[in-house]
């Protein structure tokens, strides 16, 4: 089930709401990890037995972490158990295929009989809820959580069906009091609501409408200069407005019954230089590979080579880690390059480049990074990067032009005003405070977004629905 | 002051949110009880099928086409994408003053010239037969829309094949040995005065049939077959709105006039065939000696009609809507209505933006034969 879909509008979230507000509050945690629970099975029953086991697991590891002694081996290797546990699960679903098929092409060239192999699915959700459980052991190991002795509490922290499937990544610390004392509101339920609709209408009303588009552009076999812009292009603005509008709903969501998640996109394009970014990118993320990765690979602390290499590792663990394909190797080998080089030119004693310069720079490196992530293969990615650079034609091809409607275009252009519209700032009477808005923009504030609500749902019926992009990592 | 407000604002959206989700909930339960939804869904409540999914894949279904709202939802969804991007979704082009095109006429196919020099290939040998069987075979391409009213097309992407399908269509022809009847001038003669084709439809309007029925009339003088005249078409006093097949493909077509580009608007023309002039109970009718297979233009804007005046013969109609190239003359050729009366003329109607289109499967088991 996905957010943007009628029978999670219409059928999932009403009953939901029903049974959540209608459960005594002492139990409402029963209520988040049954539906969750429900609402993770909608696709594969049987995924939900390893969503449970993965929950149990932690749980009672965690447990006997918190329960040996400070600083002991036993502790330490409670944790790696843990670890070890949680990451050869993800291992498994993630990267079996790939390895074996490496492995196999390996022996095919060699002239030797390839290993038989079924093709294993992998669950959805799973990249997420690894994550939550490595943070949430280091966490315990490091003492800066108490351990839950609640397993519905800590389950329903896992299983939480705003976040489930595509994060934005709590940790456990964020929401442990939440877990425990809510304070419902009016007020929170509304401004909940009005996130989550916030969120409704990138998905919907931007990306989803960009996304047929993309699509095209990335099965031409042959793309002209103009066809590969203009996919790299949409998929930049397809993948911040799906995957910022997924977080956005999923805050909004957590925010009507009572919890809060922290922010997971802070107008990323707007960025001015590529370390900025990743602050403000997937920020959930950004911070589980800083604070679990990179420092636990020494950080900045081991000198500036040993810097370098740790930026670039992180980044290619992270790359790695949405995907076993080399597309997604090559990406972060991208990012952790560009990390690198940004921390040589600062440690080199450069100031900061005028935002014009540094934004435009930081923009054509995005959207090079986006076609690796986003094409099949690397030959692809490298075929998309040619028609970018050393085009064969020029022009917008007719195996495109045909495709794209004139509401695509339409929204590439509104894409980009959007994304820079920030930066007039308080000029714009909406980006005012409230209290500074006028009466008239005041409104405008709270109720654009239940227009474009509705207007969204209309969109949503009248088109094929798009699954979340994030789904697939 | 201001928080009052916003707490006031907030509870105000709260009680919002509840009642579309509440409305939504009653769509959803009510779509879920009604008949083809139920229907759907029976087969799927079995535990296996709930392990595969099938369930959840049926209440997908359900939800996306069987809400109570369904047909103004589609329709407000066509609406604002053509008032604010004067777009028609994917099917539909919009062109200028309200001028709508078909986006399969307007689009490069993968391997065009091998599928048109297939179907003609294919032609050629069927008009062999049927002249070893006396049958005279015509053939007229009916030119796309996008072509004859091309002026209407205002910037919508015409691909560089599509433009020139029709001269490649006529050599293809040629090349087979068959000349078609040529509409394409005649009807972007009589365009460049009056539109030849609906605004609002794919097909061609009554004065576009009237003049290919002529057309076609005048390709069939010397051929042997009887003409015993008679026929004659009347206009409805009424005018009454065109077929609009377009504004149904942007979901347009329960939106009312002001809200949608003005649907076409004819008086209906009727064709009548001359009383049989029989004088006994149980006396024959002689069978039409002509027949027309081809595509749904044949059997719009009463080409039918005009072609049987301008022949001064009946003709039987055996056209498929959604029949492609082939399909009436797969149906025609392997019927009784052919083997037991077979006709002297055949008039086959070819579709020009069908021509190269992929051959399927039973089309090119059709065509080889």
């Amino acid at each position: 089930m996905i957010f943007a879909s009628f029978e999670f509008l219409f059928l999932f979230l009403p009953l939901f709401f029903v049974l959540y507000f209608l459960t005594p509050a002492r139990f409402r945690n029963w209520t988040i990890l049954l539906l969750s629970w429900a609402f993770y099975a909608w696709w594969r029953v049987d995924f939900l037995a390893l969503l449970g086991g993965v929950t149990l697991f932690t749980f009672f590891v965690a447990l006997r972490v918190n329960a040996a002694e400070e600083a002991s081996d036993s502790r330490f290797r409670w944790m790696m158990v843990g670890l070890v546990g949680n990451l050869g699960v993800l291992a498994y679903f993630k990267y079996a295929n790939f390895g074996v098929q490496s492995f196999n092409q390996l022996v095919t060239a060699l002239g030797l009989t390839p290993t038989p192999w079924a093709e294993i699915i992998l669950p959805i959700g799973l990249s997420f809820y690894v994550l939550q459980s490595v943070s949430y052991l280091i966490d315990v190991w490091r003492k800066d959580v108490p351990v839950s002795r609640n397993f519905v509490a800590y389950a329903a922290y896992k299983a939480i069906f705003s976040q489930l499937i595509a994060g934005p990544i709590v940790r456990y610390a964020e929401i442990e009091h939440d877990l425990k004392h809510r304070v419902h509101t009016w007020e929170k339920f509304g401004l909940g609501a009005r996130r989550f609709m916030i969120g409704f209408c990138m998905k919907v009303l931007i990306a989803d409408t960009i996304a047929p588009m993309v699509d095209v552009v990335y099965a031409l076999p042959n793309p002209s200069m103009a066809d590969a812009w203009a996919g790299a292009i949409g998929y930049t603005l397809q993948l911040f407005f799906d995957f910022a509008g997924y977080s956005a709903m999923a805050i909004g969501l957590a925010q009507m019954c009572a919890f809060r998640f922290p922010e997971n996109f802070n107008n990323p394009y707007l960025s001015g230089n590529i370390q900025e970014f990743w602050q403000r990118w997937h920020m959930t993320l950004s911070r589980f590979l800083r604070d679990y990765l990179y420092i636990s690979l020494g950080g900045n602390r081991k000198g500036p080579i040993r810097t370098y290499v740790n930026l670039l590792m992180t980044m290619v663990i992270g790359g790695f880690w949405h995907g076993a394909n080399w597309t997604f190797i090559l990406w972060g080998f991208w990012h952790g390059g560009l990390l690198a080089l940004h921390r040589y030119w600062r440690g080199a004693g450069n100031g900061p480049m005028p935002f014009i310069l540094g934004n435009a720079l930081l923009m054509l490196a995005v959207i090079l990074g986006w076609v690796a992530f986003r094409a099949h293969d690397v030959t692809s990615a490298f075929a998309m990067y040619g028609a970018m650079f050393l085009p064969s034609s020029i022009a917008l091809s007719d195996a495109l032009a045909w495709q794209v409607t004139p509401d695509q275009w339409w929204c590439v252009l509104i894409g980009v005003v959007l994304v820079y519209l920030p930066l007039l700032g308080s000029r714009l009477p909406w980006q005012r405070p409230v209290e500074a808005m006028g009466g008239f923009w005041r409104l405008c504030w709270f109720w654009a977004p239940t227009a474009g609500f509705i207007l969204g749902m209309v969109l949503l019926y009248s088109r094929a629905a798009v699954p979340f992009l994030y789904f697939q990592f | 002051m201001i928080e009052n407000w916003i707490k006031r604002m907030a509870t105000l959206q709260a009680v919002v949110i509840i009642a579309i989700l509440g409305w939504g909930a009653w769509q959803g339960v009510a779509a879920i009880n009604s008949a083809p939804a139920q229907q759907r869904l029976r087969p799927t409540l079995t535990m296996e099928a709930f392990l595969a999914g099938r369930f959840a894949a049926a209440v997908n279904y359900v939800m996306a086409h069987n809400l109570p709202v369904d047909p103004y939802v589609r329709a407000a969804g066509g609406f604002f994408r053509w008032r604010l991007f004067n777009s028609g979704g994917p099917q539909v082009r919009v062109g200028c003053n309200d001028w709508l095109f078909l986006t399969e006429e307007l689009r490069p196919w993968p391997d065009a010239a091998a599928a048109m020099a297939e179907r003609v290939a294919g032609l050629a040998r069927i008009r062999e037969r049927l002249a070893a069987q006396n049958i005279t075979l015509l053939v007229a391409i009916v030119p796309d829309k996008a072509r004859v009213q091309a002026e209407q097309l205002c910037g919508a992407p015409l691909s560089a094949q599509a433009a020139e399908r029709h001269a490649e269509l006529v050599t293809a022809f040629r090349a087979g040995g068959i000349t078609p009847i040529p509409l394409l001038e005649p009807l972007r003669a009589l365009a460049a005065q009056r539109p030849a084709y609906w605004r609002t439809d794919t097909h061609w309007n009554q004065e576009g049939a009237a003049l290919a029925a002529t057309r076609i009339a005048e390709a069939a003088r010397g051929l042997n077959f009887d003409r015993p005249g008679g026929f004659t078409t009347r206009f409805a006093a009424e005018e009454t709105n065109g077929p609009g097949d377009l504004l149904r493909l942007m979901g347009l077509d329960i939106m009312p006039d002001g809200w949608r580009p003005a649907p076409d608007r004819q008086h209906l023309a009727t064709t009548t065939a001359p009383a049989p002039a029989t004088g006994g109970l149980l006396d024959d009718e002689a069978s039409p000696q002509v027949a027309l297979i081809g595509s749904s233009y044949s059997l719009n804007a009463n080409f039918h009609g005009f072609l049987q005046e301008a022949l001064g013969a009946a003709v039987t109609n055996l056209a498929q809507a959604g029949g492609g190239f082939a399909g009436a003359a797969r149906s025609y050729f392997a019927g009784a209505t052919f083997r037991e009366a077979p006709p002297r003329v055949i008039i086959w109607e070819v579709l020009e933006r069908a021509m190269a289109q992929p051959v399927g499967e039973e089309e090119r088991a059709f065509l080889a034969q």
